[in-house]
């Protein structure tokens, strides 16, 4: 398990992190998503003994991680800038893993780089972009970590690749109970993979959640009714979100599924349906909530007059 | 798992990374290696072995292979700066603080791997070097001893290169301000006491440098001493043969690990390629930079102020040197960071900058005041001594122990242990201090009338001893000064018995340094031993002032002989003269020195008589007033009047011979002064001569005393216009 307990970390005059707290059970695939600049990477090489944190602790089953070669040879990160010293082949690089880290595998490593179609004698200056994250992600699975940290990796994969990772992590985590943090500008990439979900913006962590939890407690009511209504008809509801076009409404509520259903039914509407939401939406809809509105110029989230709730 | 200081792993791994970088400069210095040595011999194989061209090539190692001196110039900070690289990128730097090892393991590991191609790459040259010159003992000779310390010496510089260059990438993160830093860190604390200590120095002339600590001394520090000759330092040889400068400087290079070490541990993973792991450091560094430029300036102002000597020629140099430096701050920052912006908010470091300027300039005018008014009385004063004149150079021989030993005058040094309690002599070394001092405060010193009036003053050092506490200090003295002083010596019963009781001769630690071997010197230096007990210590006592200032001899002629001794972890030079005033040793010397010469010779003269002889070289040389003349008979004719003829072959090809008359005469004066040893006062001629006989060549030397008109005519009228 990973315990991070009010962690922060700035640079200079900058705070990228800002008392982050989160628990990253065993087992669990951990997505993490944020806007450029929100601080994922930061939060990533601090779980990696990378950086330290200027506050806070990070633990892992509660030993440290900074400084503790201990804890370390269980954690492989695939940073979003690759580093592959100056000439080496994948073989060299394997020979480095091999050296560092006690749970390489050698069987494992030469069946990746055969499913991934790379000649292990070539030096990784000649690979291109996805070949080289290849090259990472396989290095890093090969070491059989216990704790595998990904960093924005599906940039650059081609689809069938992304879907080959994907496959390779969720095996990972379900066979050896390891546990994966995957950092995302994108909630899509992070959709079908992840078990938990965590918005980061501005160095804070503003949401975290898991995404089955998300799915089935938040979900859009289309409503019509015969008379003229507005939105305090539904006061007594959960809604996150509430906007009317003619006389049907939309309403983006949280709560029981069932119950929520019978209550509106109650009212007589002409017009119900219940329909899920995506993973978008529901991160749309919950920083709204929370008082942040989302910004279209650029993906990204503000400070705006929403109402927290 | 336990916390490593070391992995084998990522020993290995550097090995690896420094491969292609170590084996480059392994092959470049293993091919200068033998390179070197290999052209030695085949230029000394084009002479044929009777010539003066031919000699056994006594070479120091320093001399045979060269490029170990670019061992911790290039090769230390190359093999760092290659290996420890990845702190300077931020992908290559996380990678590193990724992997399961502590930041000890990684450094102290990586270094290992760079002290070992340090090694390789110093040790595998000097033994094919030296497997090179035992492959041609014929023209050179292997100084496996002095290798050896040369080798020391590279590796301790090496290392202390490469730690400092490491505390820098620890520090600072591009390598552009690697470099600077680096070079700051090597080089900014010696050439700040140089240029102090210069500065001071200049200004202070009477405080003489003898009672200052090792420290001070630039070649103390191996890396810094062989940079700074050029400047005055010293001798290559004198810096890397001393094992104290060896010692100091692998001091100094832990001193630089350990920091390094320290900084490393700490350094942020983050300032990758930033020109500073933070902005305090950085400011630091600018400063620093700055401050460089700055001791132009602030010297000159120190001088200007001392000896009063402002003129607007002065002040606007020290101007534009402050403008200079001003720039050279603010680019600094420019080409570190390659931002703009950040320029203005680095003017306050300026205001720092200047006070550093002011706090440096305080210092040093504070000691300059506190030295100069430091002028004991002679009541305050318990005894002085005479040590060396703190400006007088050593002089450095090569001994079959030791390259270049650095000897002091034997009777300087053991004098200077004698105290002297003369009131009359403290009365005037007290008097003398401040007319000193005054006279270099004085603004004319040419109107500084407490030396006016005499021939000559010449500083002379003293040790003075007021208390519990020894000042040195360079005094001038006036010719009556030194006439004084010269008779309260002479009055010391361990003055006399120094002269007169010179120590027993040492086959094992005295060499004799002139044309004897040591059984002869040993002979002649016994029987000078002896007769000096029975001369005047008045006359002995001038014989040897004069033979060890170079002043021209007093009485006839006088020769000298030169010894080096070993004494209690020092060397002295004992330079004895040997004047017709002691007609024993005179004897014995030329006895020695006579039968010291070619054994060939006496073969040789008769060969010159043969027709089918040709000498072809000749040269005639005669102590005239202390001096050599030479007289020379060769084919470039140099000096001397010409006495070569041409020789035309038998295939054509013209050569030169002595003229045949000049030949015979020469050589009948030859025969007759063979046998002839000189009397105390005799001049006598030292002949060295080459000749050809078939198509043979060989060559030869002797001594000769010829009476009045023996020689040739014009060989006897060139030396007696030379009187």
């Amino acid at each position: 398990m990973i315990k991070v307990n009010q962690v922060s970390k700035h640079f200079e005059d900058y705070e990228a992190l800002k008392e982050i707290s989160c628990t990253i059970p065993p087992g669990c695939i951990y997505g993490m998503v944020g806007s450029n600049g929100a601080g994922k990477s930061t939060f990533l090489r601090l779980l990696s003994g990378v950086y330290q944190a200027d506050g806070g602790e990070i633990l892992f089953d509660g030993e440290p991680v900074w400084e503790n070669p201990g804890v370390k040879q269980y954690i492989t990160l695939v940073p979003d800038e690759l580093y592959f010293m100056g000439g080496a082949s994948l073989e060299r690089m394997a020979a480095l893993y091999a050296t560092f880290y006690p749970n390489f595998s050698r069987e494992r490593y030469e069946y990746l780089t055969e499913t991934f179609g790379l000649n292990p004698k070539k030096s990784t200056n000649t690979f291109s972009k996805g070949m080289k994250r290849q090259a990472a992600i396989l290095l890093a699975l090969s070491a059989h970590p216990k704790y595998l940290f990904l960093d924005e990796t599906f940039d650059g994969l081609d689809p069938v690749m992304r879907h080959l990772v994907k496959s390779l992590i969720c095996e990972d985590v379900l066979e050896r109970q390891s546990t994966a943090i995957i950092t995302s500008h994108s909630l899509r990439e992070l959709e079908d993979t992840c078990d938990q979900l965590a918005l980061l913006h501005k160095g804070g962590l503003v949401l975290e959640s898991d995404i089955q939890n998300l799915r089935t407690t938040q979900f859009k009511v289309q409503v019509a009714f015969h008379e003229t209504y507005t939105e305090k008809k539904f006061a007594e509801l959960p809604v996150l979100h509430y906007s009317k076009r003619g006389s049907v409404a939309s309403l983006i509520v949280r709560g029981d599924r069932d119950e929520i259903a019978a209550k509106i039914a109650a009212m007589n509407p002409v017009l119900m349906d219940i329909l899920p939401l995506s993973l978008e939406e529901i991160f749309t809809y919950e920083m709204e909530a929370l008082g942040y509105v989302f910004d279209p110029s650029g993906y990204g989230f503000a400070e705006g007059e929403g109402e927290k709730k | 798992m336990k916390k490593k200081n070391f992995d084998a792993g990522l020993y290995r791994e550097g090995l690896r990374q420094l491969r292609v970088l170590g084996i480059t400069m392994l092959a470049i210095f293993v091919l200068a290696s033998v390179l070197v040595p290999l052209s030695d011999a085949v230029s000394l194989s084009a002479y044929p072995e009777w010539s003066p061209s031919y000699t056994v090539h006594y070479s120091s190692y320093l001399s045979q292979n060269p490029l170990i001196l670019l061992s911790f110039p290039v090769a230390a900070p190359l093999l760092t700066l290659a290996l420890f690289g990845f702190l300077n990128k931020r992908n290559a730097c996380d990678f590193y603080h990724a992997i399961p090892q502590t930041r000890n393991a990684l450094f102290f590991s990586f270094f290992a791997a760079i002290v070992t191609w340090l090694v390789i790459l110093i040790a595998v040259p000097a033994l094919v070097s030296e497997a090179v010159c035992l492959l041609f003992p014929k023209y050179l000779e292997i100084y496996p001893l002095s290798a050896l310390q040369i080798c020391t010496q590279a590796l301790i510089a090496s290392i202390g290169v490469a730690a400092a260059v490491l505390l820098a990438m620890s520090m600072t993160g591009t390598i552009f301000t690697n470099l600077v830093v680096a070079l700051l860190i090597i080089f900014l604390p010696r050439v700040l006491i140089y240029v102090v200590s210069s500065s001071l120095d200049s200004a202070l002339p009477y405080v003489a440098s003898l009672g200052e600590p090792a420290l001070l001394d630039s070649r103390i520090n191996l890396i810094t001493g062989m940079s700074l000759i050029p400047f005055g330092s010293g001798m290559a040889d004198d810096i890397w043969s001393s094992w104290r400068s060896g010692a100091y400087t692998l001091l100094l290079g832990i001193v630089y690990l350990l920091l390094a070490r320290f900084c490393f541990a700490r350094r942020k993973s983050e300032t990758a390629g930033q020109a500073a792991v933070s902005r305090h450091f950085q400011t630091v560094f600018r400063m620093t930079v700055a401050l460089v430029i700055c001791l132009i300036p602030l010297t000159d102002i120190f001088s200007a102020t001392v000896v009063h000597n402002w003129s607007a020629g002065r002040i606007y140099g020290i101007v534009v040197w402050y403008i200079i430096a001003v720039i050279v701050y603010f680019l600094y920052e420019l080409i570190s960071t390659r931002k703009w912006k950040t320029l203005l908010r680095t003017i306050p470091g300026l205001g720092l900058l200047a006070l550093v300027n002011v706090a440096i300039l305080l210092s040093m005018y504070g000691f300059y005041s506190s030295e100069s008014e430091i002028q004991p009385s002679a009541e305050e004063i318990s005894y002085v001594k005479v040590v060396p004149y703190d400006g007088s150079s050593y002089t450095y021989y090569s001994t079959p122990l030791e390259m270049n030993v650095e000897t002091k005058n034997y009777f300087d040094e053991k004098i200077a242990d004698v105290e002297i309690t003369n009131p009359d002599v403290i009365r005037m070394v007290s008097k003398r201090l401040v007319d000193t001092v005054n006279y270099y405060k004085a603004d004319d010193q040419e109107k500084y009338t407490a030396y006016q009036g005499y021939d000559s003053i010449d500083f002379t050092t003293f040790a003075i001893q007021t208390g519990r506490k020894t000042i040195y200090r360079n005094i001038l003295l006036s010719n009556s000064d030194y006439k004084e002083l010269g008779k309260a010596l002479k009055q010391i019963k361990e003055v006399q018995e120094l002269y007169q009781n010179l120590p027993e001769y040492d086959p094992v630690n005295m060499s004799s340094m002139g044309e004897l071997d040591a059984d002869s010197a040993g002979r002649v230096y016994e029987t000078l031993r002896e007769e000096i007990k029975t001369m005047e210590f008045e006359d002995w006592y001038v014989l040897v002032a004069e033979a060890g200032s170079g002043h021209r001899y007093t009485i006839g002629s006088y020769i000298l002989m030169t010894l080096v001794w070993y004494q209690s972890g020092k060397s002295y030079e004992i330079i004895l003269p040997i004047s017709e005033q002691m007609p024993k040793t005179w004897t014995c010397y030329m006895e020695e020195l006579f039968r010291a010469a070619d054994p060939d010779a006496d073969t040789a003269m008769t060969a010159m008589q043969k027709p089918d002889v040709n000498v072809i070289s000749l040269e005639i040389n005669k102590i005239i007033d202390g001096r050599w003349i030479n007289w020379y008979a060769s084919d470039q004719t140099i000096g001397g009047e010409p006495a070569m003829d041409e020789v035309i072959g038998e295939d054509g090809e013209i050569s030169y011979a002595m003229n045949r008359q000049l030949q015979t005469e020469l050589t009948e004066a030859m025969q007759k002064a063979k046998d002839r040893l000189p009397e105390p006062g005799d001049d006598y001629y030292y002949i060295s001569w080459n000749w050809e006989e078939n198509g043979e060549f060989d060559g030869t030397y002797r001594y000769f005393v010829f009476q009045e008109g023996e020689l040739p005519e014009e060989i006897e009228s060139y030396f007696d216009k030379a009187r």
